[in-house]
């Protein structure tokens, strides 16, 4: 299962940034390439979105602050930088599209419910093995010549009458 | 002849976005109105005559579906077509939009292509 849902966040995240921005990932390794000095030190937006269907989790999409800004600016075709809320309403709209798109791959068959996404400015941990990090899927792409980072953390199922 | 339109999404950049779209797709626009949900969407149609909605299915208070099955239970706005423009995208979903009533989907991502399309067909149809 984790290669079928591995290749379908690839296939939707990718689809996303084309269609929506113009914008072709490259993916890559953030653990071992290690930030670059323009995303080293930056705000990073983390935004989460729960899901439930044939697996249930989370979903995360992490983009540098400034980033997810020029993208909201080029999205609504504002001559002026968007603000905060902007960008953060962007990267919600974001992350539900992702994941909308990823289970509409995966698994076509099944009604997956998505949960409200939320946002928040948080620090991301890039390193291998780092404390903290969660379990589950991690993609990392570059975008813009910039890093971003997709986590898939399935839940466990529940256990059943016979486990 | 120019259409009024009614766009519902509880994302205000989504609701820009697809404002912007409708109105570069060549699909000729009235006046065009913005619901953040379904129950807001209840209260532009008290007020204003909408020729189409366009809505978002994943909202709060009031979702996509249930606005549908809300419009398509009273004589008033039944005849209103409806245009689901939704991340998801599962057979099983769509069905049941279209078995609601639903006059046409898009999934997001979507190019704007894609909406002057469906609005187009939808337009040329009759409803009731």
């Amino acid at each position: 299962m984790d290669d079928a849902l591995r290749q379908a966040a690839v296939q939707a995240i990718s689809n996303v940034f084309e269609t929506m921005f113009f914008v072709f990932l490259e993916p890559g390794d953030l653990g071992s390439a290690g930030l670059d000095p323009g995303t080293a030190g930056a705000e990073w937006l983390r935004c989460t979105i729960g899901f439930q269907g044939r697996i249930a989790g989370h979903l995360r999409l992490w983009i540098p602050y400034s980033l997810a800004c020029e993208l909201a600016t080029n999205f609504l075709g504002l001559e002026t930088e968007a603000s905060e809320a902007q960008a953060v309403d962007m990267v919600k709209e974001l992350a539900n599209m992702v994941c909308g798109n990823l289970f509409s791959i995966f698994d076509n068959q099944q009604v997956y419910i998505l949960d409200m996404p939320a946002a928040e400015l948080a620090a991301l941990k890039t390193e291998p093995g780092a404390a903290g990090l969660p379990p589950g899927l991690r993609l990392d792409f570059l975008a813009e010549d910039r890093w971003i980072r997709l986590e898939i953390e399935p839940r466990p199922a529940p256990a059943g009458p016979n486990n | 002849m120019a259409y009024n339109v009614l766009i519902v999404d509880d994302s205000q950049t989504m609701r820009t976005v697809i404002k912007k779209t409708v109105a570069i797709s060549g699909f000729e626009i009235g006046a065009c109105w913005e619901a953040g949900d379904g129950l807001e969407a209840l209260a532009v149609l008290n007020e204003q005559w909408v020729d189409i909605i366009l809505t978002d299915l994943n909202m709060p208070r009031m979702n996509g579906l249930e606005l549908v099955k809300t419009l398509k239970g009273d004589e008033a706005t039944r005849h209103i077509p409806v245009v689901l423009i939704t991340t998801e995208g599962s057979e099983a979903r769509v069905q049941e939009a279209y078995a609601l009533g639903i006059a046409g989907y898009i999934q997001k991502p979507f190019y704007p292509e894609a909406i002057r399309d469906a609005l187009n067909k939808i337009m040329e149809q009759p409803h009731g």
